[in-house]
């Protein structure tokens, strides 16, 4: 909610009326549009983004040492080694017995929240930690850590999802991941990002984007915008 | 130059989405929709050296889609069933909020909440076409976007009372519009 809503008297039946109407304002927040249209206009017409759009497609391929890109690399790596390690979580995962579930906004940025309280053993902040739990998982017998496995698996609508956090830009930014045979995809705004269709959702300051590749259901969720989060979650490799 | 592309691309792509929607509930036509959003962000990609990074990009955007809006509106005279820059004129804060016919309207309102979620996203969509264009950039600023009074403000460049006589009288307007449908669906 904004500070715009907070002086509306919920008993005063006129404050109810504007509450009502601003609330069903809010939901065309959520209208889905599809970029992708605009988006091949825009790079037709800007030649020079269309190079910017493409290196960064190839961002994650290419090892380089160059100083400046190292640094806008760094944390698409560091999603790519933590997601590896859900990877590994979500093949462990038991399947309900019971159909695909929709988390709502609110759901999903409790679980955000949640591991923030937490202080969540499965933080990620560097590249480096994130090699470390790569290896730990790796030299490991068990898929993971116990209380790594513990501490990912968070309950989504009743489903279970693997769950890290991790701190992109100085934002904290929760990366989910289940079987995409567990999950729904919201009826939602869209946004495309390298013919992948990423559906956007929002509570409060956090945004969501949601996708499913490769059988899993992603999610992240953080303040970052929605296109950065699903530029991050493009580099997403199981 | 690759340094403005990779300002635009790390600052101002992300908002792409949002420019296209706004786009999209102030044009109605889904080809001027784009229109509108793709000038908006060529304008914004020419002028990316003027936006200071760390200050709000979606306000800074909305700006930039408002004028472009505006110049398109007067450029096109052949559009008489254009909406009325005009109409937007007045300023409701020195005058009743909502007007008898509104006031009427508020009364047949017995459970808002839920007659407003039955409503489809087009047909709130094709009430706010109905609405004068600074009024309904008001709204969709205010309550779609969830923007702060005193950003919206800056955008529209009126004063903050401005823009809060304007979202009540719009939201009062919006439900106005939407009365007879909500009658036809028979939910009131």
């Amino acid at each position: 909610m904004n500070s715009n809503q907070t002086k509306l008297d919920p008993g005063d039946p006129e404050s109810a009326l504007e509450r009502a109407t601003a609330d069903r304002l809010a939901r065309l927040r959520t209208l889905p549009v599809d970029t992708s249209r605009l988006e091949g206009r825009l790079m037709a017409a800007l030649p020079e983004l269309r190079k910017r759009l493409e290196k960064s497609s190839m961002s994650s391929a290419v090892e380089t040492r160059s100083h400046g890109f190292w640094l806008r690399i760094k944390p698409l790596r560091a999603v790519a080694a933590a997601l590896l390690v859900l990877g590994a979580v979500v093949a462990v995962l038991i399947t309900s017995s019971t159909g695909p579930a929709m988390a709502s906004p609110g759901e999903m940025a409790k679980v955000h929240y949640d591991l923030i309280a937490e202080n969540a053993v499965s933080a990620v902040d560097s590249i480096e930690a994130a090699n470390k739990a790569l290896a730990d998982h790796s030299s490991g017998a068990s898929p993971m850590p116990d209380h790594m496995m513990a501490c990912c698996m968070k309950s989504l609508a009743r489903k279970q999802v693997a769950c890290v956090l991790m701190k992109i830009e100085g934002s904290a930014v929760t990366i989910s991941v289940a079987k995409a045979s567990d999950m729904k995809l919201p009826q939602s705004e869209t946004i495309s990002r390298g013919g992948q269709m990423y559906h956007v959702q929002n509570s409060g300051k956090l945004n969501m984007v949601m996708t499913q590749k490769q059988e899993r259901w992603i999610c992240l969720i953080g303040e970052l915008p929605a296109g950065r989060l699903a530029e991050l979650a493009e580099q997403i490799r199981f | 130059m690759d340094d403005a592309a990779d300002k635009f691309h790390r600052l101002i792509w992300p908002q792409l989405a949002a420019v296209l929607r706004l786009a999209r509930i102030l044009c109605r036509d889904a080809n001027e929709a784009e229109d509108l959003a793709q000038e908006t962000m060529l304008k914004a990609f020419r002028g990316i050296d003027s936006f200071a990074e760390g200050s709000d990009a979606r306000a800074w955007l909305m700006t930039i889609l408002r004028h472009v809006r505006i110049d398109r509106i007067r450029a096109s005279a052949s559009r008489p069933k254009e909406i009325s820059l005009d109409a937007a004129e007045f300023d409701p804060a020195d005058k009743s909020a909502t007007t008898d016919s509104a006031r009427r309207t508020d009364e047949a309102w017995e459970n808002p909440a839920s007659v407003l979620s039955a409503f489809s996203d087009q047909q709130v969509i094709e009430a706010l076409a109905r609405l004068p264009e600074e009024i309904r950039l008001t709204l969709l600023l205010v309550d779609v976007e969830q923007m702060e009074h005193v950003d919206a403000a800056k955008i529209l460049e009126v004063p903050v009372g401005t823009i809060k006589s304007r979202a009540h009288r719009g939201r009062g307007m919006l439900r106005e519009a939407l009365l007879p449908l909500a009658r036809e669906m028979r939910l009131i």
